[in-house]
């Protein structure tokens, strides 16, 4: 009886270990998700506040939302001031970099999101001041359509929805119901 | 003849792992539907995180004509970019309005559901997905 209860309680052991584990690569993705989410969301609704349909493309990186903004952003504005012969007085102002700066900027003010705070120890996104130039542009000049960016293989939305996950190429038709409208938060008095 | 045993204790291990992934998804999803609410009866709502980029928004109801409807959303969260599929749609960008509560969403969710299950103590979750 003993040995029996030994071993079934290795069994228990293995068994709970194996469930923690699980449990922790689930919590660890979930955290990741929520704090990527986080940071992506509000770029993108302080992009879209700033110009419904033109909103400013993110710079192209994997860190992108783990940069020392405050950096970042003033090597922009140094780039802005320098001048390029890319970006006149003629050029429609969300080409400018000192937009994508300003947009960019907006992220050190909120203290919720990690990794945004002023850092200057952390790696910059940059790698070297000769790769300023393209960053600068690839984050100020909107391409009109959407950048999917991290795939890959898609540059713009048409050619996702060509792609996939439907196999259909129709026009989307109106959302029967849209989620997170007004009859869940606002009724519900949730709070932000 | 050992080998096989070995590899099929393995597999025996990932089908398990499989299985209390899948448990913890769907109690979350349960625990992410009441972030909004209760839901109407014959209704069902699930709102859950599927991976690093994916939030899904499931929604069952009765229509006003009787007949159930079911509405499923995935938002695919990209670095520069908020994209939806409905009910195997197209992607369509996702609106500022919507933006927003999305965020509000998933916020909640860290709070009520991910601090909830996880917690810092942490033995209570294998007890409650061991089964």
């Amino acid at each position: 009886m003993g040995f029996t209860h030994e071993i079934s309680g290795v069994f228990e052991a293995a068994r709970d270990s194996l469930v923690d584990h699980v449990a922790r690569v689930r919590e660890t993705m979930a955290r990741s998700a929520v704090v990527f989410a986080r940071g992506s969301l509000t770029w993108y609704i302080e992009s879209r506040r700033h110009s419904e349909h033109n909103y400013i493309e993110h710079p192209k990186s994997t860190q992108a939302f783990h940069p020392p903004v405050s950096r970042l952003g003033e090597q922009i504005i140094q780039a802005a001031e320098l001048g390029s012969p890319e970006v006149s007085a003629d050029s429609p102002i969300d080409t400018r970099p000192a937009k994508a700066a300003a947009a960019l900027n907006l992220f050190e003010k909120d203290p919720t999101i990690p990794g945004w705070l002023d850092n200057d120890e952390a790696p910059s996104i940059l790698p070297d001041s000769s790769t300023l130039d393209e960053q600068v542009y690839a984050a100020a000049v909107p391409t009109g359509e959407v950048s999917i960016d991290g795939l890959g293989q898609f540059s713009t939305l048409a050619e996702l929805n060509k792609s996939g996950p439907t196999t259909s190429t129709e026009t989307p038709s109106s959302p029967s119901r849209e989620p997170f409208g007004p009859d869940y938060f606002d009724d519900l008095g949730l709070a932000a | 003849m050992i080998g096989d045993i070995f590899k099929s204790a393995k597999q025996r291990q990932l089908d398990r792992q499989t299985d209390m992934h899948r448990k913890l998804i769907r109690k979350e999803a349960e625990m992410g539907g009441k972030l909004f609410g209760e839901v109407k009866p014959g209704g069902r709502r699930e709102f859950f995180c599927l991976d690093e980029h994916t939030w899904v928004w499931h929604e069952e109801w009765i229509g006003p004509d009787g007949k159930r409807q079911i509405s499923t959303t995935r938002y695919d969260i990209r670095p520069s970019s908020v994209l939806k599929a409905q009910n195997g749609q197209s992607y369509q960008e996702v609106g500022l309005q919507e933006a927003e509560n999305l965020l509000r969403a998933i916020n909640l969710y860290e709070k009520r559901v991910v601090d909830e299950l996880y917690p810092e103590s942490k033995p209570a979750v294998g007890a409650t997905f061991a089964a």
